[in-house]
């Protein structure tokens, strides 16, 4: 059925901003499915197959490309089978360092042909420690129980995610902290049951609205912890053009 | 060649009714529609499919925003008699919310929001012997021993403001429980009513070397930073709702209860106070609107 505008204006009188915008979404709503057969002109076909964008899937990624846009994503194929890692190592902590660096395989790299809106989702289950090195103060290192990894997304253009300037979404961070108390001499293991204190397991959305571009978002981590084992992950995109 | 053969406005035109009638009457003419319209000028290719159309999108920064926790806030827990109040989050001085917006939530459309918020619960001393979720159980040394079985938590959850773009008459999202329900002589939130919240621990109390079901001993520890993450979805019957401002509110402390067929959080008016607070430092808010259909 023909669109018709839900909102008519009127001669000599103010028009309302949501009454116009009323008229775009409908328009919009109608454009993108309401329009029928009867709609289009028929006298001369003008659909042809070159005209219909066709699907690409990437099996690497585990992404697929449509009209619609980018939709899919990977995971670590369950506990331990592709189980990855960050550390106070790499990012400099234990030497007074705030390094934020990739987490390795996590990260997406795809190209929007136009304007979209972007959801990021991704996940993560992770032990921490135990770190019972260094002591209080150490390179500016906190005290072993309030240390903690941060994992946060991180989104830009292909470019600016290489080299040490991640461009780490800081506020999305999130923290689990260090296995406190360090190693149990006596039991040879951590000193604290990962059943007590947590796995670590968080998950989280980053939304933005972009332009046509190329692009990377993946996760990154701020560890202040020696050795943390992030057990298992997941990271999916969906970006619908608009 | 197009149908729509309306000159673009460009900045200084007027725009009359009859001129704004005519650009949107543009796209109703029946049977006239050709690729000028739909392929070679038109919104590209999306509009050949038919699956989620995005209307509208905002996100903000929760709190004051400094991962490495310059500045903080703090929630202190309630410490009276009935329903805990909820404190929505702020920088510090404003409230880090969306709004005010308009998003009229139709049938067939879908609300889905997403937050997280890095946190730290404190507390000072042993709040929880003040409990009366506290019981005394046989220990290993054929004595007894307190622990608590409360299960003590903060909640982070979702408002909506479904009334008007001046943001004053905050509730509940959809299917949250406001907290405000009497159970037996405590007030709370069913736990199925949790649609939209997130429980912290205000502390961990857990028990070591316990056999055949007799405590060892106790231990205590403090949650430390942790972060917090929450999402909400809302798919409206018709008529739809109207959005007008989301927020993240923080209440608690509450602990464990139930009736005959259900399970609750309360608020355990025997802890709670300036000695127990939740510290947060930053986060964010997202909202997506979108079709489904």
């Amino acid at each position: 059925m023909a669109y018709t505008k839900p909102n008519t204006a009127t001669s000599a009188t103010t028009v309302s901003a949501t009454d116009v915008q009323g008229n775009f979404d409908a328009l919009k709503t109608y454009l993108h499915d309401g329009i029928s057969g009867s709609d289009l002109k028929s006298s001369a076909p003008w659909v042809d197959v070159q005209h219909i964008q066709q699907p690409l899937v990437d099996p690497y990624l585990g992404l697929q490309h449509g009209v619609t846009g980018w939709q899919g994503g990977q995971d670590s194929g369950g506990p331990l089978v592709r189980a990855t890692f960050t550390s106070s190592f790499m990012t400099g902590a234990k030497a007074g360092s705030k390094e934020w660096i990739p987490v390795p395989q996590t990260a997406i790299k795809f190209q929007l042909r136009q304007s979209a809106t972007l959801i990021f989702h991704y996940q993560w289950e992770l032990v921490a420690g135990p770190d019972d090195g260094f002591s209080t103060g150490s390179g500016g290192l906190p005290a072993e129980e309030d240390r903690v990894v941060y994992i946060a997304p991180y989104f830009g253009g292909v470019q600016s995610t290489r080299g040490t300037n991640m461009p780490k979404i800081s506020v999305a961070a999130q923290e689990t902290v260090n296995n406190r108390g360090g190693w149990n001499n006596t039991q040879k293991s951590p000193d604290l049951t990962y059943e007590r204190i947590g796995f670590g397991s968080k998950d989280g959305t980053l939304v933005r609205s972009l332009s046509a571009g190329e692009y990377v978002v993946g996760m990154c981590s701020f560890s202040e912890v020696d050795r943390v084992a992030i057990l298992n992950w997941s990271v999916a995109i969906e970006a619908w053009y608009v | 060649m197009s149908r729509i053969t309306s000159a673009p406005l460009v900045p200084g035109d007027a725009v009359d009714a009859a001129d704004m009638n005519a650009r949107f009457d543009d796209y109703s003419q029946a049977a006239a529609l050709d690729e000028s319209n739909l392929r070679d000028q038109a919104l590209d290719l999306p509009q050949m499919g038919s699956n989620l159309v995005t209307y509208n999108e905002e996100h903000v920064t929760l709190g004051p925003g400094d991962w490495k926790r310059g500045t903080l806030v703090n929630v202190t827990s309630w410490a009276g008699i009935g329903a805990a109040p909820k404190q929505p989050v702020t920088d510090g001085t404003s409230e880090t919310r969306i709004g005010p917006i308009a998003w009229d939530i139709d049938a067939g459309d879908i609300l889905r929001v997403y937050f997280d918020l890095s946190v730290r619960p404190r507390y000072t001393g042993t709040p929880w012997t003040a409990s009366p979720a506290l019981e005394t159980f046989q220990n290993t040394a054929s004595g007894t021993t307190n622990y608590t079985v409360g299960q003590h938590c903060w909640i982070i959850s979702l408002q909506w403001d479904i009334t008007n773009a001046t943001l004053t008459n905050w509730v509940e999202v959809n299917g949250q429980t406001p907290f405000t329900s009497a159970v037996a002589t405590y007030t709370g939130g069913a736990l199925e009513g949790c649609r939209a919240a997130y429980c912290v621990p205000a502390w961990l109390h857990s028990t070591i070397n316990s056999k055949d079901g007799n405590l060892g001993s106790t231990d205590s520890l403090g949650v430390k930073w942790y972060g917090a993450s929450g999402t909400f979805y809302f798919t409206p019957e018709n008529p739809g709702t109207t959005v007008y401002g989301i927020r993240v509110v923080i209440h608690g402390i509450y602990m464990a209860g139930q009736t005959a067929s259900e399970n609750y959080l309360v608020v355990d008016s025997a802890v709670g106070g300036a000695s127990q607070y939740l510290e947060y430092s930053a986060g964010q808010l997202s909202a997506i609107h979108q079709r489904m259909y």
